[in-house]
């Protein structure tokens, strides 16, 4: 197991979103979450990534207790966070937002040379796009660039909010491609997805998230063949 | 002296004080885009720069050690001052920060009011030489030594900005402190970078001009308002866009003070400020 959540309880200040959540990652798994829109996913993503404190319970990733760690000493463990919404820097060239990724890590240049390869095999389009300012490209590309931003870290754990939001289909399909493609090197990712039908076809797993506590928990093909998922979620 | 000789004798003063103006610009970009707050304060350590550089050239210190020596002394009260107080109200409401960067205003005030008293100073040139002419006009050494320094400073400040790993990290702190703390960047250290940067640049602006200007412990007011204005101007967040507005400023308020009236020189300014709030509100060189 590679990432284990117990009991986790945290909010915004005063506010209680995230209820007693239990979820696990193991290696190498591509593991799903599913849920209404503020029901609490990316409160769970951030929680773990360290963005926001942790009241109560306990995260721990590769038997290290990571609960209210801070983010730097989180990503520099191995878990990155690519956030809802990208938060990509617009006003810094591509280059620049993919070197920033890796900058809790001391590289080598031909280690970062060899990363930036490794992206461009997944993302062609941006190294054609290297020197122009992130902000200037399409939405497609940018969830791209916040993907491979997300890579550069050198990551055993990804959390991924929401990649295909906003999305044209084909590029939905591309980024869908490339997640499947990082589990065969090895990465475990952790993946939030409105598009459900889509997520349970690369997932292994899924937890259903209602109002900050898990209701459902299976492995996919159990879970699309679930009736009430089916109802809510899968639209049939 | 002739028209031309006149007209270069303004242009020099312009961009004499238009450094001043331009350095202290910068400081306050570099903090308002680290706090997202106008730091009221700026024209204090201006003062502490200038005061601090002239007693410590007093008690015998060589120029370029004073130099240094005041710099860094603003660079640790702009560290300090961001730790104690800046930093437990971070989250709080913008009034409220700006209401504590104007109370560490006043209290830097009353506390170089205590060092120095009411008395104003003047620090000799840093080097000694007659001035030169140019074309009839007299250019004083220590001006070149003010453009000097502060192209040289600005040059500093852009590689730093541009070039390298931990100044690009603080632009993306100042653009999305979230992105950036998912990167691992702490946008608290980043924060406090950027006011020792602010707080060294400001001291740097007043202890370039000492030699030229009588200063005292409230000396401070006008540069921080011109600074702020050519801030405006040039589009608040901007760092090239603050420059050339002080340079356009010291400029504008020479050429009016020379060919019109020192009475003016001040109102052409707000009003040009004024124009440029209603018609360029994204600043002067803005592209939009
Ligand atoms: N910054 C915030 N401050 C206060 N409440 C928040 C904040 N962000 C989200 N919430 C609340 O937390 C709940 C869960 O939000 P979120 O985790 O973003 O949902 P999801 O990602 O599942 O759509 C919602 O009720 C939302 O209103
Ligand atoms: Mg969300």
């Amino acid at each position: 197991m590679i990432l284990s959540v117990n009991n986790l309880n945290a909010g915004y200040g005063r506010v209680h979103v995230l209820k007693d959540i239990s979820i696990e990652v193991n290696e190498g798994e591509i593991v799903c979450l599913v849920g209404a829109n503020g029901a609490g996913k990316s409160t769970l993503l951030k929680a773990i990534s360290g963005i926001i404190p942790i009241m109560q319970g306990r995260v721990t990733f590769r038997n290290l207790d990571i609960t209210n760690s801070r983010p730097n000493h989180i990503v520099k463990e191995g878990i990155s966070h690519v956030p809802e919404g990208r938060q990509i820097f617009g006003s810094l060239t591509v280059r620049q937002n993919l070197l920033l990724g890796t900058y809790i890590r001391k590289m080598k240049k031909e280690e970062i040379s060899r990363l930036f390869n490794f992206i461009y095999s997944l993302f062609p389009i941006l190294e054609k796009r290297l020197y122009q300012k992130a902000g200037t490209m399409s939405g497609g590309e940018q969830q791209m660039l916040a993907i491979a931003r997300g890579l550069m870290s050198q990551p055993k754990l990804l959390l991924l909010d929401e990649p295909s939001l906003g999305l044209a289909p084909l590029v939905v399909e591309t980024i869908l491609n490339v997640i499947q493609h990082l589990k065969s090197t090895g990465i475990s990712i952790l993946l939030v997805e409105q598009n459900v039908n889509a997520a349970l076809e690369i997932a292994d797993r899924a937890y259903i998230i209602e109002t900050g506590r898990i209701i459902t928990t299976g492995n996919s093909k159990e879970l699309r063949e679930n009736d009430e998922i089916k109802r809510c979620y899968l639209g049939m | 002296m002739n028209d031309v000789s006149h007209i270069i004798q303004f242009l020099f003063s312009g961009i004499t004080t238009g450094s001043i103006y331009a350095l202290i610009a910068v400081s306050l970009v570099i903090v308002y885009k680290a706090s997202q707050l106008i730091c009221f304060a700026q024209g204090e350590f201006f003062v502490f720069g200038a005061l601090s550089m002239i007693t410590l050239t007093s008690k015998g210190l060589p120029m370029p050690i004073a130099f240094f020596a005041a710099v860094f002394i603003s660079v640790c009260i702009g560290s300090l001052i961001q730790q104690v107080l800046i930093k437990p109200i971070q989250g709080s409401s913008v009034g409220n920060l700006i209401v504590m960067t104007i109370a560490i205003s006043l209290a830097l005030r009353g506390l170089a009011l205590i060092i120095w008293g009411r008395e104003s100073y003047i620090l000799n040139p840093y080097t000694k030489g007659e001035p030169l002419f140019v074309f009839g006009a007299s250019l004083q050494i220590q001006v070149l030594w003010i453009v000097g320094i502060t192209i040289l400073v600005l040059l500093i400040i852009w590689y730093f900005f541009e070039k390298t790993s931990l100044g690009i990290a603080m632009r993306a702190c100042a653009e999305n402190p979230l992105g950036a703390s998912l990167m691992g960047i702490s946008v608290q250290k980043s924060a406090l970078f950027a006011w020792a940067w602010g707080a060294g640049i400001g001291a740097l602006a007043g202890a370039v001009v000492a030699p030229l200007l009588f200063i005292q412990y409230t000396s401070g007011v006008m540069p921080m308002i011109k600074g702020f204005i050519a801030m405006s101007i040039g589009g608040l967040g901007s760092i090239a866009g603050s420059v050339m507005a002080g340079f356009l400023l010291g400029l504008v308020e020479s050429y009016t003070i020379g060919l019109i009236s020192s009475k003016f020189s001040d109102t052409i300014v707000f009003a040009l400020l004024m124009l440029v709030l209603i018609f360029r509100p994204n600043g002067l060189f803005s592209k939009s």
